[in-house]
């Protein structure tokens, strides 16, 4: 192919078809230890099963805890690679090309270490099947009053929904594992491919059915972590029942997303040696895209703030002062210092670009928010009735239980990206047949 | 509301059923073994319905004010303790302690068979025949010596029958009656003295608080520990309740330098320096001579002349009362009429000069023969210290040989400076009979297993008379449980092991000879075997009228009784430099004098006013803590010259700067599971100060001083904010804007919800003490597991009925007018708006077609959202199988009208769904519908002692619950969210 | 009918062999490429490609699902939660929405499936190198004019590959 390109389409493949199936043993022991950690952290709900819900920190009136909170985390997560995948695919950004099959990776590992978050805080996982609607004999059905039953179907619609989208936009670059393989693996991949072969007529579909799903999933993704957040807006608890809540948290989401992608694209730029595909360039936009979302995000938390500071209304107050001061004090301050004024720097062009301030703000950041989730859960420790109020203080279980499913987490991307091209390989092509 | 029209219509269904059984089931009672039997299927006793509960009427016997109680039996099993509603002492009602008594039978440390000290000093197992033989042995060989009168019997309060036979016991060995000691810590002793100096009448005296407007009491705790706390709340509750019955509500002042549930519940609270109360009421008697505002008919001059010394000004300098307050307050109890004063008794060094001085403002007022009168039988006295110290001289000099301990634990009870633990080490042979090994049983030869009162019979006078003349009859209601047997059984049995004439076959067969005396002086027609059968079936006999005689004292005898008084009245408890604080040791309204720590209920039911659970703190004011230095759960350490204990500090501002308090208690060195080495003993450290008008100890005179020692523990409270933070949670109304509001009525909102039936409920704030009752009742009635003191700390403890216990504002205590604390029982309000139930994700939890919100723990998955939305907080989520902790055999208290709930399900407040059903059933039989008002009484509503909780149908325009949520203090509490609760706060007036 | 084919590497030279062999009347051209390039696309547009009609019709189940879920639990669990009436309408919006967007997820991708399969049942030649640089374009004539259209994919710049076909 006559290119003036420094990067053939010949160097993609071979490039990203690199970081596949070959054991590092650096990476053996990263899956060693993830997978260790996930293993502890089932010990560690295996115990909670066993002894009861009390093994984790929560006691009365802080019901929820590190669960819900971890779990909200995540569901914010998962929505910076529906950012990258679909919305700024209807929106013709080009440079996500490379950063999106990561991204999106992201999003359906993260969702299902949500998805399992219902289950590990239910008091009786044992009947979580009774939050399903399934026909029975005794003619019991959900309540569908409640958000948490809008939760279910909200976030198992989106893990559908990403996890398809994750494998369709994937089916170009199976089709191209399985023209590079041999025997068994040909056979796999090639049933994967569902037998692409790159037609004028299959790109024809591809590309209409692309552009469709990503409008699916643009619309889906704003009112999942609406419906998350409606968990709380939906109650009467200060700190908690605020109309603010379903912007502020997508971008929270979002915010945190994006510090996510950006933590692994540092690292597989890294490990994977693909810093002519993922450039400075593409980690610029995207630190700048996470700037911007991080200016709405401080705008909105201001907005959940300074209402009711002025209002004066007691029962608010009694909630800020909680986080100023009181049982969420930690939570706040850590979010404060980490997500509220650590981002200002990205203002910057030299602080963008330096990938080890961009990897550890990133990282920051996310600590940052993930504090602000368990923040905002535990405003029931000061609920309406001050004789109720109370503290909150976590256990090595639902520690443990934490800690596992980011070890999960990681599992997961580890085994993701040696199974699955982690680069979208002919959208890069795509990028630089434009660029020429 | 007077007495005699409170709702009954259940308990008298309840006792026609049990008329109609009654045979039957004493039978049925008396046969069974509930450990091992069961009732044949196909061979019931006639009459006896399987699963269904009948109700035996007997005599609560965990202190000696002698409430009658009705305990429900099921197939064997007793499962819960209720007043009983004919009963003159508490008219149906009953305390947290009395509800507990359950759990005393059914104790897991239990001594379940005779234990003897072996050779080594460890308690071994031993048959009961073996047991008496050994003391008969020991007995006899006294008798052998010549000495067979060097025995001793310490009991508690014994009355009537039970001291008859103690005293024949000792009679038949040949020593006095008295050697009988009778052991009370906690006694009214110097009430007797001043009573006996001032009228020649060593008695304790009615007190009609519900006829009077106004009651000063001194130190006398008499909504919490003191004589008859449930009959003398149950008068509270009328006393206050001025806007519906009453023609005014009554007005209480209290003085006492720490704040007990009476000066917390009380409209003044003085807080003088321990010590001054006599002069501070002598002080009142002062004005009210000195401007000849009392009796007409006085030697004016030989008044003033005796009260010269206690001009309100020197008496403000040496009390710390501000004279401007002792002249109002003086003026007030002349003008008010009529008024009740009450002295407490054994805190202070000059308890009998209190007493007498508080008797002497009741002549002076006119109050004597009105408010505070006096009955011709009343209850026996109890010991006083120098009998103790006359024993332990005994022991020591070998006059006593041979000890028995009947149910009592001086041990534990008596100062460490006494030295008795040394001296009972000197005596042969020491028996204890216990029910829960104790620290005294731990120290004797032979324990013997024993009987509670509710496998024994037994017969009491109450302790404090209440106007009308009362035997009280107790029966065993269910079986023995283990070996036990009851003490009087035991001893005549010892009797005729030694072969000395018995006075009667067993104690059952005495007590009908004796009862048989009480027939002939009751007047009752009928044989005096009707006359037992129709005690028993009822729990006693009480006359029906009034028992009270007018006294008519001389002045000239008042006089020498004030001269006498005013000798001690005239200074405060001493302390010095080094010694600067007063140790208030003080009755926990939980434990009593600390034998009722082993029960767990009671050891998990919050202290009313520092919320503490299990454990006993030492209570600081806040500036005393400031100077000290130390902060909540710093360990100090508080030390007489007796001797020093260690606790946590608690700051508390209900005590004054110059005291330290420590509640009586906790600290037993052996109690069974729930007890043993738990917290701390003040009684171990305090002086041997005894008031010197009755030789009583007094228990708050001790000179202490306090050091940090930088050590740190956990004080678990079951309460999060003790102040309202501006919610609006708690509110109060000023008597003014009550007046104004007279005639106003309430409206609160129509019912949403329910066909027929609503219900809803109403607690009047001014009514309700704070006094846990309610909490208790409620677990007994629905298995509501006891957590322990790590899942109280983690705020995992279970309350379906919580009384929460607001300060008011500032929480400076000590200069805020008004009541100190303020109480709110809170449970599940069964609002119509529920917030809890849209957002159950299972329909776990949803509105009834009686407008209840109930709760269906099979399908609950435990997501916890009804919980987080509750916005107050009365869900309650089992973190554990907590009901899998209770240890055998306390699993029988059961109630198996409720179920158990198992691990990871919410639980709440039910509005005691089972017992509406039962109801609700009951009167479908009778073809009767819908339910009379009244004919459903909760469990909290049943036991609450001052009648604050009633509970009825709100689609009934004439409900009890209906009309009172229609008055004008009515409010409901977080109204602003429009929850709409069913549950309807009459809100407490404020001076 | 035989099929010609012949391997290109830059988009300009297979567009410019679809254009000439449109121009020499065989309009049966397929274009197997690594990324779609949008001229070639636009020179082979397909007929008709409705993938929407899967979505919007998914969708549309999507929604009468959701409603008819929510509404009719309500209906038949009959119970008051915190005083909302029976059958409360926004939870169905939000349920039905959600439900839309999944339905059209499944509507979508079995759209996908479908479409691409439709075609793809005709080919049995596939050049491997076409998902990695190539580009192949694909003829299909009749039996006698094979020759001529390989000199026609040759001249525009194409590597034959041999000829299939039944």
């Amino acid at each position: 192919m006559a290119s003036n390109h420094p990067i053939s389409f010949s160097d993609v493949n071979r490039d990203v078809l690199r970081t596949m199936f070959r054991l590092s043993p650096l990476y053996v022991l990263a899956v060693l230890v993830t997978g260790g950690l996930v293993a502890w952290g089932g010990y560690a709900w295996s115990v909670q099963i066993d002894y009861g819900m009390g093994m984790s920190g929560k006691r009365h009136p802080a019901m929820w805890f590190l669960y819900i909170g971890t779990f909200v985390f995540w569901i914010g997560v998962s929505h910076a690679g529906t950012l990258l995948s679909a919305i700024l695919h209807l929106l013709k950004v080009k440079w996500r090309k490379p950063l999106y099959r990561i991204a999106e990776a992201m999003t359906s590992i993260s969702l299902l270490c949500a998805a399992i978050y219902p289950l590990i805080h239910l008091g009786r996982v044992w009947k979580f099947y009774w939050l399903l609607p399934y026909p029975n004999q005794r003619e019991l059905w959900p309540n569908y009053r409640s958000p948490l039953a809008w939760d279910t179907v909200a976030v198992s619609s989106y893990l559908v929904g990403s996890s398809i989208f994750l494998y369709f936009g994937m089916i170009p670059d199976l089709a191209i594992v399985r023209d590079n393989s041999k025997g068994i693996k040909r056979t796999i991949y090639g049933i994967l491919a569902l037998g692409w072969k790159g037609t004028n007529r299959e790109w024809y579909v591809f590309q209409k059915a692309y552009t469709i799903y990503a409008c699916f999933l643009t619309a889906i993704v704003p009112t999942v972590h609406g419906i998350v957040s409606w968990d709380f807006a939906m109650s009467i608890q200060p700190g908690w029942h605020s109309t603010v809540f379903a912007p502020y948290f997508v971008s929270g989401a979002i915010f945190s997303g994006v510090a996510f992608v950006i933590t692994l694209l540092i690292l597989m730029r890294k490990f994977f040696k693909l810093k002519h595909l993922v450039t400075d360039d593409h980690m610029d936009k995207l630190a700048l895209l996470m700037f911007g979302i991080y200016l709405i995000w401080f705008y909105l938390s201001l907005m959940e703030v300074l209402p009711e500071w002025f209002a004066g209304d007691p029962f608010h107050k009694n909630v800020l002062e909680s986080r100023f001061w009181g049982p969420a004090s930690q939570h706040f301050w850590v979010m404060f210092v980490t997500a509220g004024i650590l981002p200002l720097f990205l203002i910057s062009r030299r602080f963008r670009r330096s990938m080890p301030f961009l990897f550890v703000s990133s990282i920051l950041i996310n600590l940052g928010m993930w504090a602000e989730r368990v923040m905002i859960v535990i405003s029931t420790t000061r609920s309406f009735i001050p004789a109720s109020w109370g503290d909150i203080q976590a256990t090595w279980v639902d520690s443990s239980i934490v800690i596992g499913t980011f070890a999960m987490f990681g599992f997961l991307m580890l085994i993701f990206c040696k199974l699955f091209p982690s680069v979208s390989m002919y959208e890069v092509k795509e990028e630089i047949h434009e660029s020429e | 509301m007077s007495r005699e029209s409170k709702p009954k219509a259940q308990n008298k269904i309840d006792r026609r059923e049990f008329l109609a059984v009654a045979a039957v089931a004493a039978t049925v009672a008396a046969c069974e073994q509930p450990k091992k039997s069961f009732i044949s299927p196909i061979s019931y006793p006639e009459g006896y319905l399987p699963g269904a509960p009948t109700w035996v009427s007997t005599t609560c016997g965990m202190c000696p004010a002698g409430c009658g109680i009705q305990v429900k039996v099921l197939d064997g099993n007793a499962k819960k303790i209720e007043g009983n509603p004919a009963h003159p002492v508490n008219h149906g009602r009953i305390c947290a302690r009395g509800q507990a008594g359950l759990q005393l039978l059914y104790h897991p440390d239990r001594v379940t068979q005779p234990l003897k000290k072996a050779t080594a000093g460890a308690l071994q197992p031993a048959t009961w025949p073996e047991a008496i033989e050994l003391v008969v042995a020991r007995l006899r060989t006294l008798r052998e010596q010549g000495q067979s009168d060097r025995v001793a019997v310490v009991t508690p309060h014994l009355t009537a029958g039970r001291k008859a036979l103690v005293d024949a016991f000792l009679r038949a060995l040949g020593a006095g009656t008295d050697k009988h000691i009778v052991h009370e810590i906690l006694n009214a002793e110097p009430l007797r003295a001043a009573n006996r100096l001032l009228f020649e009448r060593a008695e304790i005296p009615v007190y009609r608080l519900d006829q009077a407007n106004l009651v000063i009491s001194f130190g006398a705790d008499m909504l919490g520990t003191w004589l008859s706390p449930v009959h003398y709340t149950q008068d509270y509750g009328v006393f206050r309740n001025g806007s519906t019955g009453r023609e005014r509500r009554g007005r209480w002042v209290h003085v006492e330098p720490h704040l007990s549930l009476t000066a917390a519940n009380a409209d003044v609270w003085l807080a003088p320096k321990p010590g001054t109360e006599a002069a501070v009421a002598l002080a009142l008697a002062h004005v009210i001579v000195r401007d000849g505002l009392g009796r007409g008919d006085l030697d004016a001059t030989a008044w003033k002349e005796a009260l010269a010394a206690f001009d309100p000004a020197r008496v403000a300098e040496l009390s710390g009362v501000q004279a401007d307050r002792l002249e109002s307050l003086a003026r007030e109890l002349a003008s008010v009429k009529p008024a009740c004063v009450v002295a407490g008794t054994n805190q202070a060094s000059n308890a009998t000069a209190l007493a007498a001085a508080a008797q002497i403002l009741n002549w002076l007022t006119g109050n004597l023969n009105d408010t505070v009168r006096f009955q011709a039988e009343t209850a026996p006295a109890a010991a006083d210290l120098a009998r103790l110290s006359r024993l332990k001289a005994s022991l020591e000099g070998g006059q006593v040989k041979a000890i028995f301990f009947i149910d009592t634990d001086p041990l534990f009870t008596l100062p460490g400076r006494l030295g008795f633990a040394n001296a009972l080490g000197k005596a042969d042979f020491r028996v204890a009979f216990a029910t829960v090994p104790n620290d005294t049983s731990a120290a004797c030869d032979l324990v013997l297993p024993l009987a509670t009162y509710l496998e024994s019979w037994w017969d009491a006078t109450p302790a404090a008379p209440v106007g009308r003349t009362v035997a009280n009859l107790g029966r065993p209601v269910v079986s023995a449980m283990h070996e036990s047997r009851p003490a009087e059984d035991v001893l005549l049995d010892i009797l005729g092991g030694l072969g000395v004439p018995r006075p009667a076959a067993n104690f059952e067969t005495f007590l009908r000879e004796r009862w048989s005396s009480i027939h002939k002086g009751s007047g009752q027609k009928g044989s005096s075997d009707e006359f037992w059968q129709a005690a028993v079936a009822a729990g006693g006999w009480w006359s029906q009228k009034d028992s009270t005689l007018p006294v008519t004292p001389k002045e000239s005898r008042l006089l020498d009784g004030l001269r006498e008084a005013a000798g001690a009245a005239s200074r405060s408890e001493a302390t010095s430099p080094e010694y600067k604080f007063v140790l208030y040791a003080y009755p926990s309204t939980r434990f009593y004098d600390g034998r009722h720590a082993a029960l767990p209920w009671l050891q998990e039911l919050p202290d009313p006013l520092t919320t503490v659970v299990w454990n006993s703190p030492v209570e600081l004011h806040p500036d005393a803590a400031q100077t000290l230095g130390v902060k909540d759960g710093d360990v100090v350490r508080v030390e007489s010259p007796e001797g020093a204990i260690e606790a946590p500090v608690l700051v508390f501002p209900g005590i004054r700067p110059d005291v330290v308090g420590v509640p009586i208690g906790q600290g037993h060195r052996e109690n069974g599971r729930y007890a043993s080495g738990r917290g701390i003993n003040p009684l171990s450290i305090l002086s041997l100060k005894t008031d010197e008008g009755s030789g009583s100890l007094a228990l708050a005179a001790t000179a202490v001083l306090v050091k940090p020692t930088g050590k740190r523990a956990r004080v678990v409270r079951s309460q999060g904010s003790p102040y309202d933070m501006g919610t609006g949670v708690i509110q109060t109304i000023s008597a003014k804007e009550l007046d104004a509001a007279h005639g106003v009525r309430h409206t609160p909102p129509k019912p949403l919800h329910g066909e027929q039936v609503k219900w809803g409920m109403t607690i009047d704030l001014d009514r309700c003490t704070g006094c846990g009752a309610c909490m208790v009742a409620c677990s007994a009635e629905n298995n509501i597991p006891v957590v322990g003191e790590d899942h109280c700390s983690k705020r995992r403890d279970f309350r379906w009925i919580r009384v929460e216990r607001y300060w008011p504002d500032g929480g400076n205590l000590l200069a805020t007018e008004g009541p100190a604390a303020r109480f709110l029982p809170m449970m599940c309000q069964h609002c119509e708006n529920a917030p809890c139930e849209p957002v159950c994700p299972v329909y776990a939890t949803s509105h009834n077609q009686q407008g209840l919100n109930v709760m269906v723990y099979d399908r609950c998955v435990g997501t916890r959202y009804c919980s987080n939305n509750c916005p107050y907080k009365v869900r309650y989520f089992n973190w554990f199988e907590f009901q899998k902790m209770w240890a055998a055999p306390l699993e029988r208290q059961h109630n198996p009208e409720v179920r158990v709930r198992m691990d990871g399900v919410m639980e709440k407040c039910t509005f005691c769904i089972q017992r509406i059903r039962t109801a609700s059933d009951r009167a479908k039989d009778g073809g009767r519908r819908p339910l009379a008002d009244g004919e459903v009484l909760t469990a909290c509503q049943q036991s609450c002692p001052a009648d604050a909780i009633v509970f009825g149908n709100l689609k009934d325009p004439e409900a009890r619950a209906t009309r009172q949520a229609q008055d004008a203090r009515g409010y409901r509490v977080l109204e602003s969210l429009n929850t709409v609760p069913s549950l309807t706060y009459l809100r407490k007036v404020t001076a | 009918m035989v099929k010609a084919f012949a391997a290109y590497s830059s988009p300009d030279a297979a567009l410019h062999a679809i254009r000439e062999l449109k121009r020499a009347g065989y309009p049966e051209i397929l274009c197997y490429s690594p990324i779609p390039y949008a001229e070639i696309q636009e020179e082979l547009k397909p007929k008709s490609a409705r993938v929407w009609a899967f979505s919007l019709l998914f969708a549309a189940c999507g929604v009468m699902f959701g409603l008819t879920l929510v509404l009719g639990t309500f209906y038949l669990m009959n119970l008051i939660t915190g005083g909302k009436p029976i059958l409360s309408i926004p939870p169905g919006l939000v349920i039905a929405y959600e439900c839309a967007n999944l339905f059209g997820f499944l509507g979508t991708f079995t759209g996908l499936v479908l479409l691409t399969r439709r075609w793809r049942r005709k080919l049995d030649v596939y050049e491997e190198r076409a998902s990695e640089d190539k580009l192949v374009v694909l003829a299909e004539c009749p039996d006698g004019h094979l020759t001529q259209v390989q000199n026609l994919l040759k001249k525009a710049g194409g590597e034959l590959r041999p000829a299939g076909g039944r």
